[in-house]
C-alpha cells in the first residue's frame, strides 16, 4: 500500500496588527485564513484562489497569471490599502517587499528542510474591476548561505485612487517521494513533525498625504505526517514556539544576585487549533472572544518545568550550574549553583496572566491535574476562520519570559560559566 | 587569562543502510540560558549521536547521505552544537584535517569537507545597557595536506559589532580566527549558546569515487585569550 503523505500548513499573524487605524495600510482580514495543502500521492492539488475582504474565495483566471494552473500554491497573505473607505481616497502605493528564506525547517532537526517559493500577485481594483497585473516568482536557497531572498516591488508612478490587493502565494515545488521530495534534482528527506518558516512583508504607501509603513512578520507552521488525515475532522492541534533573545546567552549572574531583578530573556507563543464544521455562519461574524477551549476542542495544559518529562518533578528546580560541576561527583552548594525563576507574562492581551515557575512543576499522569504549579493559560484569545469550507477555531497565547534569582548580594559564587535548562511542556489530558 | 581550553570533536563516518524513522515529540521544548560570574573564557562542543540513518542529524552518517552532498542547497547535516562565553578579548581557532579511510589501509581516499558554525551572538554595543544579537555563521574548509597540521581558511565571522571595537575576523592566513579585539576584562559578557555545527562535503566528485569503509577525522576548536 502506498504511503500517503500530508502536509498541513497554517499561518497566523500577530493579532496586534489589527489594531491599526482603519484608513491605514493594513493586512486584509482574509490574512487570517488558515491554509492547507495536501501532499498525498494522486490527490487533487490545491489551487491558488484569490481572497477578498469577505473571506470568500474566488477562482482565479490562471491563464492571466502565466498560462497554466498554479497548483500546490496557496495565498499566505493579503495586503490591501485604503481599506475601510467607501470612497477611494488618495492612496499611493510606494513599495512592497517580501523577504523569506525559502525553506520550511523541521522544528526537531534543522538539517531537514522543505523548499518553497513565493509568488507575488498584485491586483488593482478600480471601479470594481479586478486586474491581475503582475506575477513575480523568486526561489530561495543558496549554497552555504543563510538566504534571505526577497521580492521588492517599487511603484515609481505611484498610481493613486485605486484599491490595491496583493497576494503572496506560497508554492511548494517538486515531486513527492516516499519520505521526501525531489526538487530540482535534489532529494530532500523529510521526517514527521512540525516545520516552520517566516515571511516578512514591508509595504509603504502615501495615504492622504502621509507616509505609512506596514511591517508584518508571518510565522508559517507546517506539519508533515506519514499517515492519512482527513483534514476537516482533525481536531486540536497545538503549535508552540519559544524564542530566546540576546539576554539569555550572556546573563551576568553577579548582577542578578545583587538586584534580584527580572531580566527579559525571550517569548513564548502557542496556538490551539480546532476544526469544526461549515454551519457556523459567516466569517464576518467571526468571534474574537477570550475563553478557555471547550472540552470538545481538546484539553491541553501548557507549563514550564526543569524536568524533561512533564509527569515527574525535578525537585532541584531551575538551577544555574557551574561549568565544572560533575553530577554524581559534586554536590550543589551556593558556590557552584543557584536556583532561578521564570516568569511568563501574557502580552498583547488585556486579560493578561502572570505566572512564575520555580522549575519543580509537574502534572499527574492519570488525571492531568497539576500536581505542583500552575498551568499557563485559562483564557485564550479565540477566533475562527474559514478553511476548506469549514470553520476552524484558534486559541492563541503570547507571553514574554523573564528570569531572576533570589537576591543575595553577599553570595560569592565561583567564577566561570553557568548553564541552566528550561522545558516547556504541552500535555493533553 | 592565558589558559587555553581544548575541546575535541571526533567525526566517525560509516557506510550503513538501515532505514528507521525516529519518533518525534513536538510537545516538549527545551531552551537553555547561560550566565557568567567573574572572569570567563569558555567554549564547548557537544557532538550529537545519530539516532537513525533517516533522521539526518548527528554522527555517524553515510557518505551518500543527500544532506551532506556538496550540492545540497543548505548548510548540511548538523553533527554537533557549540557554545561560547567570554568577558575578555579572545580568539578562536578551528583545525579540521581531511577525513581519511581507517578501515582500508590501502585506500588513499581523502575527503575534504566544510564545517559551518552557526551562532546567535549576544553582545553589547558601546553605551548600550541591553545586549544586541547577531545571527550568522562562519564556515571553514578542511585542508588536504597529510600532516594533520592544517590551518583551515575561515570566512564569515563575528562582525565588528562586538564591544563596538574593530575586529580582525578573517583568518584566511592566520592560525586563529580573531573574534573579539581591543577589550579588557568587562562585567559584560559575549556569548552564543547551542549554535549548530553543520557538515557537508567539499565536492561531489570526492564522495562519488570514495572507497568503501569508515572515515574519521579529529576536529579541534580552541579558544585563547588574545595577547
Amino acid at each position: 500500500m502506498k504511503k500517503r503523505l500530508l502536509l498541513l500548513l497554517f499561518s497566523i499573524i500577530s493579532l496586534s496588527v489589527f489594531a491599526v487605524d482603519e484608513f491605514a495600510l493594513v493586512p486584509a482580514k482574509g490574512m487570517m485564513k488558515t491554509h492547507y495543502i495536501n501532499f498525498a500521492y494522486g490527490s487533487d492539488r490545491t489551487k491558488y484562489k484569490a481572497l477578498y475582504a469577505s473571506g470568500n474565495e474566488n477562482d482565479v483566471n490562471h491563464d492571466a497569471l502565466g498560462g497554466s494552473n498554479l497548483v500546490d500554491e496557496l495565498a499566505v497573505a493579503l495586503l490591501q490599502i485604503n481599506r475601510g473607505k467607501q470612497s477611494f481616497d488618495d492612496a499611493e502605493l510606494v513599495s512592497v517587499s517580501v523577504t523569506y528564506d525559502g525553506f520550511f525547517v523541521s522544528d526537531e532537526n534543522p538539517s531537514i528542510v522543505r523548499p518553497y517559493d513565493i509568488v507575488y500577485v498584485e491586483k488593482v481594483v478600480a471601479g470594481g474591476a479586478k486586474d491581475y497585473v503582475n506575477r513575480i516568482v523568486e526561489t530561495g536557497g543558496d549554497f552555504f548561505t543563510f538566504p534571505s531572498d526577497s521580492i521588492v516591488k517599487e511603484y515609481p508612478n505611484r498610481p493613486a485612487n485605486n484599491w490595491y490587493w496583493i497576494d503572496f502565494v506560497l508554492q511548494l515545488p517538486g515531486e513527492n517521494q516516499d519520505r521526501g521530495v525531489l526538487v530540482d534534482n535534489t532529494y530532500y528527506p523529510l521526517i514527521e513533525g512540525r516545520y516552520s518558516s517566516e515571511i516578512q512583508i514591508v509595504a509603504e504607501a502615501i495615504i492622504n498625504g502621509s507616509t505609512q509603513t506596514l511591517n508584518i512578520t508571518i510565522p508559517l507552521m507546517a506539519e508533515y505526517t506519514s499517515s492519512p488525515v482527513v483534514f476537516a475532522n482533525r481536531n486540536s492541534q497545538v503549535s508552540m514556539n519559544v524564542n530566546m533573545n540576546a539576554n539569555s546567552r550572556n546573563l551576568n549572574l553577579t548582577n542578578m544576585l545583587q538586584t534580584g531583578n527580572l531580566e527579559d530573556i525571550g517569548n513564548l507563543s502557542f496556538m490551539i487549533r480546532y476544526a469544526s464544521n461549515s454551519s457556523e455562519g459567516t466569517l464576518a461574524s467571526a468571534s474574537t472572544d477570550y475563553e478557555h477551549p471547550s472540552s470538545t476542542e481538546g484539553n491541553y495544559k501548557i507549563f514550564l518545568s526543569s524536568s524533561s518529562y512533564p509527569f515527574e518533578p525535578n525537585s532541584d528546580g531551575f538551577m544555574f550550574v557551574h561549568e565544572d560541576f560533575v553530577p554524581g561527583e559534586h554536590s550543589y552548594t551556593n558556590l557552584n549553583s543557584v536556583n532561578f525563576y521564570i516568569t511568563v507574562e501574557e502580552t498583547g492581551d488585556s486579560k493578561s496572566q502572570k505566572v512564575t515557575y520555580d522549575g519543580k512543576e509537574y502534572c499527574d499522569v492519570t488525571t492531568g491535574d497539576m500536581s505542583y504549579g500552575t498551568e499557563l493559560y485559562s483564557n485564550c484569545h479565540k477566533f475562527k476562520v474559514l478553511e476548506e469550507g469549514n470553520f476552524t477555531h484558534y486559541h492563541t497565547f503570547e507571553g514574554k519570559l523573564s528570569i531572576n534569582v533570589a537576591p543575595d548580594p553577599s553570595t560569592q559564587m565561583m567564577a566561570g560559566r553557568y548553564h541552566g535548562e528550561i522545558y516547556v511542556h504541552v500535555i493533553e489530558y | 587569562m592565558t589558559d587555553m581550553k581544548r575541546v575535541l570533536m571526533i567525526l566517525l563516518i560509516f557506510i550503513f543502510t538501515s532505514s528507521i524513522f525516529a519518533a518525534s515529540n513536538v510537545q516538549t521544548k527545551r531552551v537553555a540560558v547561560q550566565a557568567g560570574v567573574g572572569e570567563v573564557l569558555y567554549v564547548s562542543i557537544v557532538p550529537i549521536a545519530a539516532q537513525s540513518s533517516s533522521f539526518v542529524v548527528g554522527m555517524p552518517f553515510s557518505v551518500d547521505d543527500s544532506v551532506v552532498k556538496y550540492d545540497y542547497p543548505r548548510t548540511g547535516r548538523q553533527i554537533a552544537s557549540w557554545s561560547l562565553l567570554s568577558n575578555s578579548d579572545f580568539e578562536v581557532a578551528v583545525h579540521a584535517p581531511v577525513l581519511k579511510n581507517i578501515t582500508n589501509a590501502s585506500s588513499s581516499t581523502e575527503l575534504p569537507y566544510y564545517l559551518c558554525f552557526t551562532y546567535e551572538l549576544s553582545y553589547y554595543k558601546q553605551g548600550d545597557l541591553i545586549p544586541s544579537i547577531e545571527s550568522s555563521a562562519f564556515v571553514i574548509r578542511s585542508e588536504n595536506n597529510n600532516d594533520g597540521e592544517s590551518i583551515p581558511s575561515a570566512y564569515g565571522s563575528f562582525s565588528d559589532k562586538v564591544y563596538n571595537s574593530t575586529v580582525t575576523s578573517n583568518a584566511t592566513d592566520s592560525e586563529y580566527l580573531s573574534l573579539i579585539s581591543d577589550v579588557s576584562y568587562s562585567n559584560r559578557y559575549v556569548g552564543t549558546l547551542d549554535g549548530g555545527i553543520y557538515f557537508k562535503f567539499a565536492s561531489n566528485a570526492d564522495t562519488d569515487n570514495a572507497d568503501v569503509g569508515e572515515y574519521e577525522a579529529t576536529v579541534e576548536i580552541m579558544v585563547r585569550s588574545k595577547a
